[in-house]
């Protein structure tokens, strides 16, 4: 009985302890962005979140305090290290659902592991939906960029400025079709699974569906859909008949 | 763009190479003005007055210009190209096209 007694004790001073020390935790980030707020310097608090981040990792403020970092700071260092901690420690949290928006535009290496160890190992359906998602729009981002790339290869210098060497080097080293037949499987994820889930008011199996019929259709290397109707003077034409000739198509409104 | 393209089917008359245009205008009368008035002598779907006409719904084009080009077996090669890798790539383009032709 005694000993039963004291074990409840024990008990309750543990969580006690972990309840008091998680609000510690989570007031000493409320803390950090106030001061932000007052002081900025972004760069500055990204190290200190970083810093707070690892004295108590464990715990749901870490995971606020390295998605901050994730959100307000692109492509450096610091959002390097904050992708790495999440992976290590918060995929699994629920905090990764609303975070996986920032992930997918960090300009960072490591960004898409985050987001398929997110979609894998997370447990929460709303969590996995949000990781699908954002891992389909940063493939297609960096998709984008590297058709800009091959269009205009003078361009190479104004665009690739934007990100750190590391991120730079990643995007120069995809392969237009490998990186076609890892959108294609995410979205076929997407509209097989999470099709049904709500995500920023965005209609998720709209956007697979039409994403799923671009990759096919619509991709350099794929047969141009035929086009059927009628010219300024109400004449019908095709492009079907523009077969032998290299075309140019000029979507084009004077208004 | 009018003069980029009006150059472009001038340079290249006598090349296996087609302009065609997809206009979204909404009067037909005043986008036939506009074709005689800015000198447009290549031909242009009209995609029904419409911003989300069915010919751009199917093509997903979401802005005015975008350019796409094709091969002459009528695949995709280049799409959203700007104007200025647009020659470079209609050459590289046509070069292959006739080099087979040989």
């Amino acid at each position: 009985m005694r000993i039963t007694i004291v074990f409840i004790i024990c008990l309750f001073l543990v969580s006690h302890v972990a309840t008091a020390e998680e609000t510690t935790a989570s007031q000493k980030y409320e803390a950090l962005v106030a001061a932000f707020e007052e002081d900025g310097g972004t760069r500055d608090f990204a190290k200190r979140f970083v810093v707070f981040a690892r004295e108590h990792i464990d715990e749901p403020a870490a995971a606020d305090a390295l998605l901050w970092v994730v959100d307000k700071v692109r492509g450096r260092r610091e959002t390097a290290q904050a992708i790495m901690l999440l992976e290590q420690h918060h995929a699994e949290g629920k905090k990764m659902g609303p975070g996986c928006k920032f992930v997918s535009r960090a300009r960072s290496v490591g960004a898409e592991k985050l987001l398929r160890v997110t979609l894998e190992k997370n447990k929460d359906k709303h969590v996995q939906a949000q990781a699908c998602f954002y891992l389909a729009q940063l493939l297609d981002r960096e998709a984008s960029i590297i058709e800009q790339l091959r269009a205009d290869p003078d361009l190479a210098p104004r665009v690739l400025q934007y990100y750190d060497k590391e991120y730079g080097d990643h995007l120069a080293s995809l392969e237009p079709v490998e990186l076609a037949r890892q959108r294609e499987k995410v979205y076929e994820r997407l509209f097989k699974s999470f099709a049904d889930v709500e995500i920023d008011d965005e209609d998720i199996g709209k956007i697979a569906e039409d994403a799923l019929y671009a990759i096919r259709h619509l991709s350099v290397g794929k047969l141009a859909p035929e086009i059927k109707g009628i010219d300024i003077s109400g004449n019908e034409f095709k492009l079907s008949d523009y077969r032998g000739k290299v075309v140019m198509l000029s979507f084009w409104a004077h208004w | 763009m009018y003069p980029h393209e009006r150059s472009l089917v001038k340079k290249l008359s006598g090349k296996p190479f087609a302009l065609l245009g997809i206009n979204s205008d909404k009067d037909l009368e005043t986008l036939r003005e506009t074709v005689i008035e800015e000198r447009i002598t290549w031909r242009s779907w009209w995609d029904e007055g419409q911003i989300d006409g069915p010919i751009q719904t199917t093509w997903q084009v979401l802005q005015r210009p975008t350019i796409h080009l094709l091969d002459a077996k009528g695949v995709i090669r280049y799409k959203n190209v700007q104007p200025e890798g647009l020659d470079t790539a209609i050459d590289e383009l046509l070069a292959e096209t006739q080099g087979k032709r040989d």
